[in-house]
């Protein structure tokens, strides 16, 4: 067995990735990020001019690139799905954060 | 190698047509994607789907799996020569191979498929895998070490599963699902592309006592009657040990008590705060002395409890 020790990065860390790292970490084809950016499924954090992107993003375009690959999705479905597991994932959050603020279920 | 059902998997005859295939793993993608399904099993049923689908949508790869025969799920079986000669990996160790990594590999490499043509590099495949860990670790930042197995072209020319060990470490108040990146940690590329990345993926297991909600803990904190109403100390644990607390007198069932910093350490470096909501709990079964008391303070009291109530349903107590 090969044990390695790596640096570490986590994604969490950075909110200033460029279009080019968001391209290479999800794998998706440059015209269905464009569609996915100005169809605003994928949340911009810098300007127009200088898109820079979170982690949330990050982990989007991998989300997004998965839906395409497993489901064939077109770039307008794909825009529709990314928006909707936005919030969801936003609904989940909160949700989570209601339930750690309430009692927990006792019989 | 263990023998896999791939028609069983997406619940269709052998001679089924694509159209027919492609029909079923979509439902099954529908019912089981990781990123759709609330099914807690559905991440693994839909890697089984989908490794199903993606040697019987192609018509080669389609052929040479029917052509490995017919064996029972889970079978320990070797393709014949006949198979290892048409298709690759005659001579090579099959049994640590792994069904699915032999047909991704099918049509790369030293695979019979490769003479589809050239096709531009591709990337090696990305893992992403899940890591447990307790808040205990989250809270005091720690080490784990993350074990699995990824396919590498082997010198026989078939995918064989290598054991890797990561050492990997939990930052002080790393949040359930943050991603950590290990670039070029994945699997190889069979087609002299770049390795695929690793991610891991923390999950932070369900406590006993506390809830986390950002970096703040809740814990419930069951009182006594008496403790509610004539205010007590009591201990209260935190991830940093117990610590004692001061109940207010006149203390109601559901307010949140705070106690400072007690939480999780905070991306920010500010550390949250542990909340203990109260719950009052009354005795399962009085004793008898308990049950007079209860009498005599039911008698005593003067407190109107459901007077809101009353007032909004229009009722005089």
């Amino acid at each position: 067995m090969t044990i390695e020790r790596t640096e570490v990065v986590w994604l969490e860390s950075r909110s200033d990735y460029s279009i080019d790292e968001l391209a290479a970490l999800s794998g998706l084809p440059a015209t269905l990020l464009a569609e996915l950016i100005d169809s605003g499924a994928l949340p911009v954090a810098g300007s127009r001019t200088v898109l820079r992107f979170e982690a949330e993003s990050v982990v989007l375009a991998r989300a997004a690139q998965r839906l395409h690959q497993h489901f064939d999705l077109d770039e307008h479905g794909l825009a529709v799905a990314v928006s909707l597991l936005r919030r969801v994932r936003a609904l989940e959050a909160q949700v989570s954060g209601l339930r750690a603020r309430s009692t927990a279920d006792r019989e | 190698m263990k023998f896999k059902d791939y028609y069983e998997v997406l619940g269709v005859a052998r001679d089924a047509p694509a159209a027919d295939i492609k029909k079923a793993y979509r439902k099954l993608a529908h019912k089981y994607h990781p990123d759709v399904s609330s099914d807690p099993e559905g991440e693994a049923k839909f890697k089984d789907v989908a490794e199903a689908y993606a040697t019987l949508k192609d018509d080669e790869k389609r052929a040479a799996y029917d052509q490995l025969g017919r064996h029972r799920p889970g079978e320990d079986f070797e393709p014949s020569r006949g198979w290892q000669q048409n298709f690759g990996g005659g001579g090579g160790r099959f049994e640590d191979v792994d069904l699915s990594d032999l047909f991704a590999a099918f049509g790369g490499g030293s695979a019979r498929g490769a003479s589809r043509g050239r096709r531009p590099a591709q990337p090696g495949q990305d893992f992403d895998v899940s890591a447990p860990v307790t808040l205990e670790q989250v809270y005091a930042g720690s080490e784990i070490e993350i074990n699995l197995g990824i396919p590498e072209i082997g010198d026989d020319g078939l995918p064989h599963r290598v054991s890797k060990s990561f050492q990997i470490k939990i930052p002080k108040g790393a949040q359930d699902g943050q991603r950590l990146r290990l670039a070029g940690k994945g699997g190889a590329s069979r087609s002299g592309g770049a390795n695929g990345d690793l991610y891991i993926v923390l999950s932070v297991q369900p406590h006993p006592l506390y809830r986390v909600s950002g970096s703040d803990l809740y814990l419930d904190l069951p009182l006594a009657p008496w403790e509610a109403v004539l205010g007590a100390s009591v201990e209260v644990p935190t991830l940093a040990g117990a610590v004692e607390m001061n109940i207010p007198a006149g203390t109601a069932a559901g307010r949140k008590l705070r106690l400072a910093k007690r939480g999780l350490p905070g991306a920010d470096g500010k550390p949250g705060d542990l909340y203990a909501i109260v719950q009052i709990d009354v005795p399962a079964s009085p004793s008898a002395r308990e049950r007079a008391l209860y009498e005599e303070l039911k008698a005593a009291s003067s407190s109107d409890v459901r007077a809101r109530l009353n007032a909004v349903r229009g009722v005089t107590s």
